[in-house]
């Protein structure tokens, strides 16, 4: 293949889900006894962007080039600016493109199953090709505006997704919310858009990259900043994570897909590809780090108390995406990235067993109402075992090695905010998060998989397209980062620390990283444990322990409603932002502009009511008054 | 003597000028108020060849001409419409007419 053909490869990756979704979209309203071609269509597209996406990644994996790009065409031009369409792949974007269509690719599969009865299926594999599409032009886009275009487009498929099922009003607003609070990001994206081109005068990652060094220190802070408030509306940090745990109204497809393994980490990837910005902002990294922590311990600490498996699964997400902006608070932007692939893995096959089982329950999601379900369930409790035993920590389970490279990078970067060195406080907090995501992580586990059964309905065994996904994904949740881990850090290594690429048995002679895994895994092993003690085999102790604590029951209360935060922002901004609208409108837009317009029409008809009493139709009156206004024309010239 | 000649005619002038111009007013038979608008137009032509005696100059005979000229114009346009008010409403009394009235 020539050198032509070889890089258009690059944009077919792209279209052939844009293709899938143009096609679905023209299949709309078709014969209903055909709906079932729609997802296998669709995953079909999404299979061959995946292997055109594997051929080129062998290519860069294999050193013969160190990226590949290929433009479409030029999109538009102003003076000296020119932005093309084009799209680049170099080692970040194609491992992100591989988790983008390769994880995908096995939720398309899943949602065939999922989707199995639903009337509008044709519908939903089309929002899904186009996210994939979106997804894709974000990850590959080689300057910041195909990358603008992408982010926005998978907020808006997001938005459909989420209120696929939108007769029910819980789920258009639960999209409604997901689409508001993303565009407060979005906002800060855009404006951190403006302020790299307002001092580079260029879109272009690459020569964003070289000319970074002429940006004066304030504005690379700025647009820093900016960026990053982007990523907080799109990956769910604190204050904008809100949106996420309501957007598991959504198909559980969706939720794996765009809510757990791609768009949710779209941030984190964008602050990787920008890293160069902020490793020159380091009082940006800093905020990161905090915001990352703080989000991790939030959310984590709200999942201890959920009851619905996907909102567990959803805080659970928020939580980890807080452990990857620690990661990229600490400078390791490759370890963030690592343990967004590791995360996309475990926490996909989370949700999709979750799903399975929702499905096999009936459309239950209440884990009070599961229980013994892996006698059932065999292969969604083999596969929901392994995700969590990869999420939980404990040993050589991929999330294992993801997060403790992350804990390890936040201990030994000194990160300095107000003038004190803080990591070790955001360590700490790091491994207590740890050990919370161990403790409902298995409370999960157990609720919903031993003991025995106590819903109504009686559970069953998903199909094998629902079953096959889960259970490929299970294989690199626990896998991954045994065998491929540093291979994967060394590959992306070139952004972020060097001190962190020596490999895992350069550090774990460093008798400190050492002594951190071991704490780190007796922490998970703890959670794991205590959890398991305590669901597994005393349930009542929970209720009799809140029965007897006060401090206990309030805790519990304020972890169920989520620390009122929903609340909170009601009372704090909607609320007045409400009242403040509503005076608007009556006093500006209903007293003063409707007032004026409606009043001049008031006036002058007013003014007819009078006037028009002269026209009577009698020509020898309107002649008297011509005559009379002669008169009086004359008579007033005379008597000047 | 002259003087009071250029008064008689002033007069007769302005009383024919009131009786057309009340014709105008009063009357609602259109053919009668046309008369009457001949009748002003005339009794301003008099006036005009009454000064041009009085100064002895020739401006005020030619004008009278352009306005004779223009009232045969006049005549003639206007004769056209009350034909086609009187196809359209079978009257000519401009009190059937008052489609305009407010």
């Amino acid at each position: 293949m020539g050198l032509l053909e070889q890089n258009a490869v690059l944009a077919l990756i792209p279209l052939m889900p844009l293709v899938g979704a143009c096609l679905l979209g023209a299949s709309l309203g078709g014969k209903p006894e055909r709906h079932w071609q729609s997802g296998w269509a669709a995953t079909i597209f999404s299979a061959t962007s995946f292997i055109a996406a594997i051929s080129l990644f062998l290519k860069i994996h294999g050193g013969d080039v160190s990226s590949i790009q290929y433009g479409l065409w030029q999109w538009f031009s102003s003076g000296s600016l020119s932005v093309d369409l084009a799209f680049r792949m170099d080692r970040l974007a194609g491992v992100m493109t591989l988790v983008v269509t390769g994880v995908g690719s096995l939720i398309h599969l899943y949602a065939i199953g999922y989707m199995d009865h639903d009337e509008h299926r044709p519908r939903f594999f089309c929002y899904l090709n186009l996210f994939l599409f979106s997804m894709l032009l974000l990850v590959l886009g080689d300057n910041l505006l195909v990358m603008f275009v992408g982010w926005e487009g998978v907020g808006l498929c997001s938005y459909l997704l989420i209120g696929f099922w939108f007769k029910d009003m819980e789920n258009a607003k639960a999209g409604q919310k997901a689409f508001v609070v993303n565009r407060i990001g979005d906002a800060g994206f855009l404006l951190g858009i403006f302020t790299i081109f307002w001092s580079l005068g260029t879109f272009n990652f690459l020569e964003i990259e070289n000319q970074i060094g002429l940006m004066p220190d304030y504005l690379i802070l700025a647009a820093a900043l900016l960026m990053f408030v982007g990523a907080i509306g799109k990956s769910a940090q604190i204050p904008l994570y809100v949106w996420l745990p309501d957007a598991m109204a959504g198909p559980t497809p969706v939720s794996a897909l765009i809510h757990a393994a791609t768009m949710v980490t779209a941030g984190v990837y964008m602050i990787t590809r920008l890293s160069v910005l902020y490793l020159a902002a380091p009082e940006a990294l800093a905020v990161i780090a905090v915001v990352g922590t703080a989000t991790a311990l939030l959310a984590a600490t709200v999942a201890l108390a959920q009851n619905d498996i996907k909102k567990v699964l959803a805080y659970s997400t928020v939580s980890q995406l807080g452990y990857m902006f620690m990661a990229l608070g600490a400078g390791a932007f490759s370890n963030g990235i690592y343990h967004v692939v590791t995360h996309a893995f475990f926490k996909a096959c989370l949700f999709m067993a979750a799903g399975s089982v929702i499905v096999g329950c009936h459309h239950q999601q209440d884990m009070r109402q599961f229980g013994g379900l892996r006698k059932s369930m065999p292969l969604t409790f083999i596969a929901y075992l392994a995700a969590t035993f990869a999420i939980t920590g404990l040993p050589y389970g991929s999330g294992f090695f993801s997060k403790d490279a992350i804990l390890w990078a936040v201990y030994s970067k000194p990160i300095v905010l107000f003038g004190t060195e803080i990591q070790e406080v955001l360590w700490a907090i790091g491994l207590f998060t740890a050990f919370l995501t161990a403790f409902y992580m298995t409370r999960s586990l157990v609720m919903t998989f031993f003991g025995s059964y106590r819903g109504s309905e009686h559970p069953h065994e998903s199909p094998w397209t629902m079953t096959t996904p889960i259970l490929i994904l299970a294989v690199p949740s626990l896998f991954f980062g045994w065998f491929y881990g540093e291979a994967l850090l060394q590959f992306i290594g070139q952004w972020g620390r060097e001190d962190l690429l020596v490999g895992h048995e350069v550090l774990a002679a460093n008798p400190t990283y050492h002594l951190l895994e071991m704490i780190s895994i007796g922490v998970a092993l703890s959670g794991v444990v205590l959890s398991a003690l305590v669901y597994g085999f005393m349930p009542s102790i929970v209720g009799s322990m809140l029965k007897a604590v006060a401090l206990l029951r309030g805790l519990h209360a304020a972890l169920l409603n989520k620390w009122w935060v929903d609340e909170f922002y009601d009372a704090v901004i909607i609320k007045p932002l409400r009242v403040f609208s509503n005076t608007i409108f009556t006093v500006i837009d209903r007293a003063l502009i409707d007032g004026t317009v409606n009043g001049t029409g008031m006036f002058v008809v007013a003014n007819a009511e009078v006037t028009r009493r002269m026209h009577n139709g009698k020509i020898g009156s309107y002649v008297m008054l011509m005559f009379a206004g002669m008169l009086a024309a004359i008579v007033f010239w005379i008597v000047l | 003597m002259a003087i009071e000649v250029t008064e008689f005619y002033l007069l007769l002038s302005a009383v024919l000028f009131t009786l057309g111009a009340l014709g105008v007013m009063i009357r609602s038979n259109t053919i009668v108020m046309f008369m009457c608008v001949e009748l002003m137009l005339n009794a301003v032509n008099l006036t005009l060849v009454t000064f041009s005696r009085q100064f002895g100059e020739v401006h005020g005979q030619v004008f009278v001409f352009f306005v004779m000229a223009v009232a045969a114009a006049e005549a003639a346009v206007g004769l056209a419409i009350i034909l086609a008010v009187f196809r359209n409403y079978f009257s000519i009394q401009t009190s059937d007419v008052h489609d305009l009235a407010g």
